[in-house]
């Protein structure tokens, strides 16, 4: 049945109306997204630093071939796989944990489930002040480390040296667990909303079909968790990519070049060098890497069918 | 007064036609129900009516103007919704007041008429409650209330029982009536309820995939529906349908027949008939007018496969080599399950379908 | 289902457990931020002296500006009225904005709608660390640096498509018969959204507005590139400033620390139903 000319004036209209509506928003995210991605492709090909900002020149793909080539750029890629791997297994695995156990009926449930909340309220800079502290000389997380060593050295007679936060090992992984610590609410709060969504009536169901407790989870619970799962790993690996602030505070990419994750490793090449275009090379190879992280979100989540369009 | 005039309605989405070439005269102070199973394109026609859909094509009158391309809130119509579409974060008072504010009716005027309607609907405890502390029923006159208030020139009502429990929606059939009765407006009502329909309406459009299949007071609906699709759907428990084929013997008298059954058509109804025989046919047959009960010349042989009693009736569901169908008796009458009996039709209540069609073949204007 | 006495003595054991380390790290700076200077090093957890030294830092009528990290601490209430001026103003932009597109992608049936919807959800995936020079020059040549504006402009661009993406979510499970009343009552189209439509999801635009707040008041990156002076400078931004000042006693860091998180917690709390049931929409919805 072919529209009338009535019918798609009205269809146009309604467009219009709708775009109108989304115009602000699109307005923001065009300025200050989708054009500084283009701009970021333009400076990454030009020799621009700051410090000569007489010189401006194409040099192509120059800044990329250094990036790649540098030692720096693939230290802090591997530090920033290493802490963002670990950090969503880790995160994955509290989160379900506490999930399930909050999941459970017991009194003070309400309570324990909105603690949840501190953590998460916890801005990224200042839960980097607070593991300081909590990793300082005389902080408690430092002296139960500092014990435990030295409770491994008296077991096996090994002479490991405890340095605390000056030793990379410890620092990197101190920085892992505050993120961990900081990331698991999200996730948790998640799992919860995912679990509260399964319909009783399945575990009634698979009760009367005599489905031990393990069967139960392994054939209801974990199913109905797998998409919330993999909803909570893309998005910690986006948060573990981009993290930032938390560095900052906590080590300073320190001890020497121990927590040079790939943001912090920018954000020094842009405003410690200030080098521009070095930095725009390292940006689009970040957004690269995220972007390609995104289509696979959109993708994952598309065979789903979750995105109603 | 409110005449509405639908005029080739037509409204498609993608590549399905909800309402198709849809031609509808409504008087003014009638109470005309658009009845039809889900998808028919009965709600979408009131939505167009009321402004809320834009039509494909055609147009819709009222009073003879043109309104198809007004809006909703210059059509001075009243709706009431299946889910009543309360506003949940207003008061009873201000859910009622809220059609008056919005058309700038002084403050004193719109108590006084809130507390009249509220009165007359009997909520007048409950204006100062949230719509989530009402039960389904006083939701549903909270939603009446706010339409008769506005005192618009007709209400359109979409399946407005169908979310109250079965007692409640018989005793708000009868006050929807007297309410029409009192108010004297146009009443365009939507359901796919048939009972409903033919209990309530001066007249019945039923609508089959956004066709209109006939238009007519609840008697003609029932008793000379103008195709299988309408005595199929009108009618509890549904007509029984039987293939069979339609021959004309030697004396020129209209037989009905296929291997179980065997029917005679009255002569003074096949003068209808302007076929050429044999023709295969669909015969319909409601429950009532199948006769278990001393029956002469039976039409067929039939066992009794289910019972059910239903006080006044009992529905007998019989079975004749393979083809099963219902008959309406007396209570009293005895049946056992698995008796055989003799079965027979009332002659002159029969319809005959066309296979392909199911065109009326008996009806008076066929 | 039944639980043995076993099973509740497990069952309570790793829920206190679990409990000990969502709480413990905060407890133990919130205890941190009330001890005396010399008590820092010791070993003890609750101070044994309380004091509130380590806050009066922060409030600029004390004299006490000899003392190590002074300088910073002064900074702290300007920080965070800054703070709120931009988190208020990200909120609006959120729920005002992002309600109308939201709106539009909820009940508008246009073409172009999946596709809007694609970008919002790639922007939401775009890295700040990606693009935040050629943003810092954007700002720069417009001469936003060391704004309030160009805080909220970086903030809203990406709390923006989250709220949409909730939002949309949300409103998808608003009756359409709501609105549809509204019309036939006599409301325009744009009348029904705001005197109908917006009213009845106002849990929803709650919960993501506070959303917007949190958010803004705890990111730092752009906050730190886009601002240099107090007039601007957000809490984030003026508190990272302890991550250089290695001689500060961590009993004022902390005070500060808890100065930065109290709003935020607070918020948390008083919203938590919203929340809960907007990061749970969040996937869910």
């Amino acid at each position: 049945m072919a529209s009338t000319a009535l019918e798609r004036r009205r269809q146009r209209q309604e467009s219009l109306f709708a775009y109108l509506l989304n115009a602000p928003a699109v307005v923001l995210i065009l300025v200050l997204v989708l054009y500084p991605v283009g701009m970021s492709l333009w400076l990454s090909m030009h020799r621009y630093n700051l410090r000569r900002p007489e010189t401006f020149e194409f040099i192509g793909l120059g800044n990329f071939v250094e990036v790649l080539s540098s030692y720096e750029f693939w230290h802090a890629l591997q530090v920033t796989l290493y802490f963002t791997a670990l950090s969503v297994g880790l995160v994955i695995a509290v989160a379900l944990g506490i999930a399930l156990l909050f999941n459970e009926s017991f009194s003070g449930r309400g309570i324990v489930r909105s603690l949840l909340l501190i953590p998460w309220a916890v801005p990224g800079v200042v839960n980097g002040l607070m593991w300081v502290g909590l990793l300082g000389e005389y902080g408690p997380f430092n002296e139960m480390l500092g014990d435990c060593v030295e409770l491994f050295n008296r077991a096996t007679g090994a002479q490991v040296d405890y340095m605390g936060m000056a030793s990379p090992v410890v620092a990197l992984n101190a920085a892992i667990a505050a993120h961990v610590w900081r990331s698991v609410p999200f996730a948790c709060i998640i799992f919860l909303a995912a679990l509260q969504a399964i319909p009783a009536e399945q575990y009634r169901a698979a009760r009367v079909d005599g489905a031990s407790s393990w069967n139960r989870f392994r054939y209801i619970t974990l199913p109905w968790l797998l998409h919330p799962i993999l909803i909570v790993s893309i998005y910690e690996t986006m948060n573990g990519f981009r993290t930032f602030d938390l560095i900052f505070t906590l080590t300073g990419g320190g001890p020497g070049d121990a927590t040079y994750v790939i943001a912090w490793q920018t954000y020094k090449e842009a405003f410690g060098r200030l080098d521009f275009g070095r930095a725009n090379a390292y940006s689009y190879l970040i957004a690269f890497i995220t972007m390609g992280l995104a289509v696979v979100y959109v993708r994952l989540l598309y065979r789903r069918g979750t995105v109603q369009g | 007064m409110a005449r509405v005039s639908i005029e080739h309605l037509r409204k498609t989405f993608g590549d399905v036609t909800a309402v198709d070439d849809l031609t509808l005269e409504i008087a003014d102070r009638e109470f005309l129900t658009l009845l039809g199973p889900s998808g028919c394109g009965k709600t979408t026609t009131l939505n167009i009516i009321a402004g809320l859909e834009s039509a494909t094509s055609g147009r819709v009158l009222f009073d003879g103007d043109d309104v198809t391309e007004v809006q909703p809130e210059r059509r001075d119509v009243a709706m009431v919704f299946q889910t009543y579409a309360l506003y949940p974060h207003m008061r009873v008072y201000d859910n009622i007041a809220f059609g008056l504010r919005m058309r700038g009716t002084p403050r004193a005027e719109i108590e006084r008429r809130v507390a009249e309607v509220a009165r007359a609907m009997e909520i007048d405890q409950l204006l100062r409650r949230k719509p989530r502390q009402l039960s389904g029923g006083q939701r549903q006159r909270v939603a009446l209330a706010r339409t008769i208030v506005r005192d618009p020139r007709m209400f359109l009502l979409d399946e407005p029982l169908s979310n109250l429990d079965a007692q409640l929606r018989v005793s708000m059939r009868t006050e929807l009536k007297r309410l029409h009765a009192e108010l004297e407006k146009t009443f365009i009502y939507v359901t796919h309820d048939q009972a409903e329909s033919l209990i309530m309406s001066d007249r019945i459009a039923v609508l089959n995939l956004g066709k209109l299949q006939q238009l007519g007071s609840p008697e003609e609906i029932y008793n000379q529906p103008a195709n299988a699709f309408v005595a199929g759907f009108v009618g509890s428990p549904p007509m029984n349908f039987f293939a069979a084929e339609l021959r004309c013997d030697a004396a020129g008298c209209w037989r009905v027949e296929n291997d179980e059954i065997s029917c005679e058509i009255t002569p003074s109804r096949a003068q209808n008939l302007a076929v050429a025989a044999p023709l295969q046919v669909q015969l319909g047959v409601r429950p009532e007018d199948v006769e278990v009960v001393d029956v002469e010349r039976p039409a067929g042989h039939a066992s009794v496969v289910v019972r059910e009693p239903m006080g006044s009736d009992l529905f007998l569901t019989l079975e004749a080599d393979g083809t099963t169908f219902k008959a309406r008796t007396h209570p009293d009458g005895g049946f056992k399950r698995g008796e055989r009996l003799a079965f027979s039709f009332a002659a002159d209540k029969v319809h005959l379908f066309a296979r392909e069609t199911g065109e009326n073949l008996l009806a008076a204007g066929a | 289902m039944k639980r043995g006495f076993v099973g509740q003595v497990v069952l309570y054991g790793l829920v206190l457990l679990a409990t000990l380390y969502i709480v413990t790290p905060f407890v133990w700076v919130v205890a941190a931020s009330f001890k005396q200077e010399r008590e820092a090093a010791q070993r003890h957890w609750l101070p044994r002296q309380p004091t509130a030294a380590n806050y009066s830092l922060y409030f600029p009528d004390q004299d006490n500006s000899a003392e190590i990290g002074a300088a910073t601490a002064r900074q702290f209430p300007r920080a965070i009225v800054n703070s709120l001026i931009i988190g208020t103003a990200v909120m609006g932009v959120n729920l005002f904005f992002g309600a109308l597109a939201a709106y539009a992608l909820a009940r508008v049936n246009f073409r172009g709608s999946l596709l809007l919807l694609l970008c919002y959800l790639g922007t939401r995936s775009v890295p700040g660390v990606a693009i935040m020079i050629p943003m810092y020059l954007v700002i720069r040549s417009y001469g936003l640096l060391d704004t309030h504006l160009a805080v909220i402009l970086a903030h809203s661009t990406f709390t923006l498509p989250f709220t949409i993406w909730i939002l949309k979510g949300y409103f998808q499970t608003v009756p359409l018969d709501l609105e549809r009343a509204a019309r036939v009552d006599g409301c325009t189209r744009l009348g029904a959204l705001f005197r109908v439509f917006l009213p009845v999801t106002a849990p929803g635009m709650v919960a993501v507005g506070i959303f917007a707040f949190i958010a803004s008041w705890g990111e730092f990156l752009f906050a730190l590139l886009f601002t240099s002076t107090i007039f601007s400078k957000p809490v984030t931004v003026v508190a990272s400033d302890f991550a250089q000042e290695l001689q500060v006693s961590f009993t004022v860091v902390a005070a500060g620390g808890v100065l930065v998180v109290l709003l935020p917690v607070v918020l948390a709390f008083v919203f938590q139903r919203f929340i809960i049931h907007g990061i749970g929409g969040a996937v869910t919805g």
